[in-house]
């Protein structure tokens, strides 16, 4: 499994990203730089991550200047050809600039800067990105952002819904973790449908604000749920070979 | 060719929530101005472009807006432009 992690002016969790997949023995990974025309790699990654972060210091439109990015055309090739892409919180919020996926992430409903730990709820694990965890069961990611309220007027999130594209939902946490519950109610940005992540038509693009990436390492902080997720990524390519 | 000063306001659409805005508003109220209703928080931007005429230089301002200025699922723009000497 070769990854790329394509790194912009204001990335934060680029390293973090590439250091939880070498830690899952999931390498080799390159660091791309943004205004390179291509990956640097010959025969291309297998995966591709827009990191989290603050890229042009989220001027603008958080993500927006990072989407009109000269190594862009590539990314947008890539996933053209059935590449799998991942944007992970500020990678997302370029993911939908560039309309590589639908909808937008608006400043947080409480317009505070939310540094958390959080439940989501996986909805699919029919994904590359999600076959390690099953189906509906309730993991803890950490949040960091601002502009984490996923919106999308409602005809279109109604359309959403139903093509089975919401794969990650903020969900109950604490007493209640295991119960299940997830939805608007539980999403500490507004959200809407309480929406944390979500996947192309085609399922190879995948964007959600959570970071995966900081709940890996062990012994670090609270949880490693993280790990699923990259687990996920490594029996997809088969080369997952962690026993813990 | 000629020049034009382009002065864009990017805005959010009606019925899209505006944290901000809303923000803003409490603020207000809060300080007295009971009279204030309905603040809106946008963008503002400002610039030069180089064009044959008028309308060619409104069509390039579409497209800069639609393109990156603004998010046409959330928010809408309008612009003035003025000729420069």
């Amino acid at each position: 499994m070769r990854t790329a992690v394509v790194v912009f002016p204001g990335s934060n969790c680029d390293r973090d990203v590439a250091r939880a997949i070498l830690d899952c023995g999931l390498g080799p990974v390159d660091m791309v730089w943004h205004d390179d025309d291509d990956f640097k790699s010959h025969d291309g990654p297998d995966l591709v991550v827009l990191p989290g972060g603050f890229s042009y210091g989220d001027y603008l439109r958080s993500g927006a200047l990072a989407a009109k990015s000269r190594i862009m055309k590539a990314v947008r090739e890539h996933a053209d050809s059935g590449g799998l892409l991942l944007g992970i919180c500020n990678g997302f919020q370029i993911l939908t600039e560039a309309r590589l996926l639908p909808g937008t992430l608006m400043p947080n409903n409480n317009l505070r800067f939310i540094c958390a730990p959080c439940h989501v709820r996986v909805e699919r694990n029919d994904t590359p990105f999600t076959k390690a965890f099953k189906e509906g069961q309730v993991v803890q990611f950490p949040i960091a952002h601002h502009q984490g309220l996923y919106f999308l007027p409602p005809d279109d999130l109604s359309a959403l819904e139903s093509r089975g594209q919401v794969v990650f939902r903020y969900a109950a946490g604490g007493k209640c973790a295991d119960c299940g519950d997830a939805g608007e109610a539980y999403s500490p940005n507004g959200s809407v449908n309480g929406i944390a992540g979500i996947i192309n038509k085609r399922g190879n693009v995948l964007g959600l604000m959570p970071h995966p990436e900081r709940s890996t390492l062990k012994n670090l902080i609270r949880g490693t749920d993280g790990r699923i997720f990259w687990q996920s990524l490594g029996e997809y390519f088969d080369v997952w070979r962690d026993k813990g | 060719m000629k020049r034009f000063s382009v002065d864009v306001t990017v805005l959010p659409k009606d019925g899209v929530l505006d944290i901000q805005g809303k923000a803003v508003e409490r603020t207000l109220k809060r300080g007295g101005y009971s009279a204030v209703d309905d603040v809106r928080v946008g963008r503002f931007i400002r610039f030069v472009v180089e064009a044959e005429d008028e309308a060619s230089a409104g069509t390039l301002v579409d497209s800069v807006s639609d393109d990156l200025l603004s998010n046409g699922l959330i928010e809408s723009y309008s612009y003035t432009l003025e000729p420069l000497p």
